[in-house]
């Protein structure tokens, strides 16, 4: 156990990233508990946020600047949801008979007009087949768990359904705000021998639901903590975290 | 829109305040500004600290995909301090599984390099000159300790193995060099209000 006075002299060797491995790890545990070093850590943030500009800029190749923004644009629409992977499979054979049905009346139906209404049903299907999948999951659920989120003067909720078969998790969340620039929020299962990872979250005004499966090799799980943490991550674990709701089981 | 010439973009924050703002609307043309505002400063930060042209090309390149995915008007402001940020944890990511020792050699190649004036055809950005001014006015030693741990991303006890110091003796020109430093840049703090 480190005495306090040795957190503050080595906040800077934080932000800047020069700590070993474990005392790194230490000082996360340490910033979670300690509003006092988190703020003198923003404030370090803050002073030496323009060092990175110490230097010297290099002439950026040929093609490097089309190259850099066709990667972040030419790609598929990413939802950072784990959203529904066996809804979506479901929704593909919903919409595989749909697509049937369609060649049929085809003949008769002037083609454009009639693949509007069909993107229009199938999107309708899809979401629909998502809807069904939940209350599969729910209606099967062996335990309910419930727990407040409190981020940044919001509250949001959260609402875990238990399936002992599938040792799965649905999770419905309902109006937690985008996690700040350079954070996103976390889903952590606290077990007897350890803690792991679920998911990593987006924000979102509306209502989501993910589906996480429940770590099986770690005993027991005890608890989750749900957390806004930092996207920086050292040895497999985000630089800082800091727990915004508890699930008790 | 890229390649030289160079297209000579200045920073502002009111430059700065309009970027953040158009990317916020998922303006695309936003995106090409930023890339090539920032890019110059990125990759000259992020081949210093990985010494690997493709590395650093890759490390810029997931830089801008995560501020295009995480930008959030309600985030804290200072668009180009985050950008930097970003870039800096993932090549420091990268020089921690890479685990690797750099020589030397290498080293004061990379610490001469960054004592040049910026390459031609880059519009220079004021702040530029105030933070290697702030770098300069620190003794050689802590100068030293600042480059190998802040530009080549190095931990306290491989900076001490490199330069044969004691670990206590990094320790204390790390420290003074922070203060140093944090006193010198501390008239940019206001730079976003
Ligand atoms: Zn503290």
């Amino acid at each position: 156990m480190k005495a306090h006075q040795w957190f503050v002299e080595h906040r800077e060797d934080f932000v800047v990233g020069t700590l070993e491995r474990q005392e790194l790890s230490a000082f996360r545990d340490h910033l979670e508990r300690c509003p006092e070093c988190r703020e003198a850590i923003g404030e370090i943030e803050r002073d030496l946020r323009w060092l990175p500009l110490g230097a010297a800029p290099v002439t950026v190749p040929p093609g490097m600047v089309r190259r850099l923004a066709n990667g972040v644009l030419d790609r598929p629409r990413r939802n950072p949801w784990t959203w529904l992977v066996p809804a979506a499979l479901a929704a593909s054979t919903v919409g595989a008979a749909w697509y049937g049905l369609d060649q049929r009346r085809r003949a008769t139906v002037l083609g454009r007009e009639l693949a509007e209404v069909r993107a229009g049903l199938l999107e309708r299907d899809g979401r629909l087949a998502a809807v069904l999948d939940t209350l599969g999951s729910i209606r099967t659920a062996n335990r309910v768990l419930q727990a407040q989120l409190a981020i940044a003067g919001r509250r949001a909720t959260m609402v875990v359904f238990e399936t002992d078969r599938t040792q799965q998790w649905t999770v419905i969340v309902n109006g937690l705000p985008p996690a700040p620039a350079g954070e996103r929020y976390g889903l952590w299962f606290l077990c007897e021998k350890g803690m792991r990872q679920g998911a990593a979250l987006a924000g979102t005004s509306g209502t989501a639901v993910l589906v996480v499966a429940k770590p099986t090799d770690l005993g027991a799980v005890l608890a989750a903590s749900v957390t806004l943490e930092s996207e920086r991550m050292v040895d497999g674990m985000p630089m800082a975290k800091r727990e915004i709701g508890l699930i008790k089981m | 829109m890229d390649g030289s010439p160079v297209r000579r973009l200045a920073l502002t924050s009111a430059t700065e305040g309009d970027l953040r703002a158009r990317l916020c609307a998922r303006d695309e043309q936003a995106l090409v500004e930023l890339i090539e505002l920032t890019t110059p400063w990125l990759l000259g930060l992020v081949q210093g600290m990985l010494d690997d042209a493709d590395e650093a090309e890759d490390v810029v390149a997931e830089t801008f995909r995560a501020v295009w995915d995480t930008i959030d008007p309600a985030g804290p402001t200072g668009l180009v301090p985050l950008v930097f940020r970003i870039a800096r944890n993932k090549a420091i990511d990268r020089l921690r599984r890479r685990k690797r020792q750099r020589n030397l050699a290498t080293l004061w190649r990379a610490e001469a390099d960054t004592v040049t004036a910026p390459a031609a055809g880059h519009g220079g950005w004021q702040i530029h000159g105030q933070v290697r001014h702030a770098l300069e006015g620190l003794p050689e030693d802590q100068r030293t300790v600042i480059r190998l741990a802040y530009f080549s991303g190095l931990t306290q006890s491989e900076i001490a193995q490199q330069l044969g110091l004691p670990l206590g003796t990094v320790k204390t020109r790390l420290r003074l060099a922070y203060g140093r430093l944090r006193r010198a840049l501390a008239p940019l703090r206001g730079w976003f209000e």
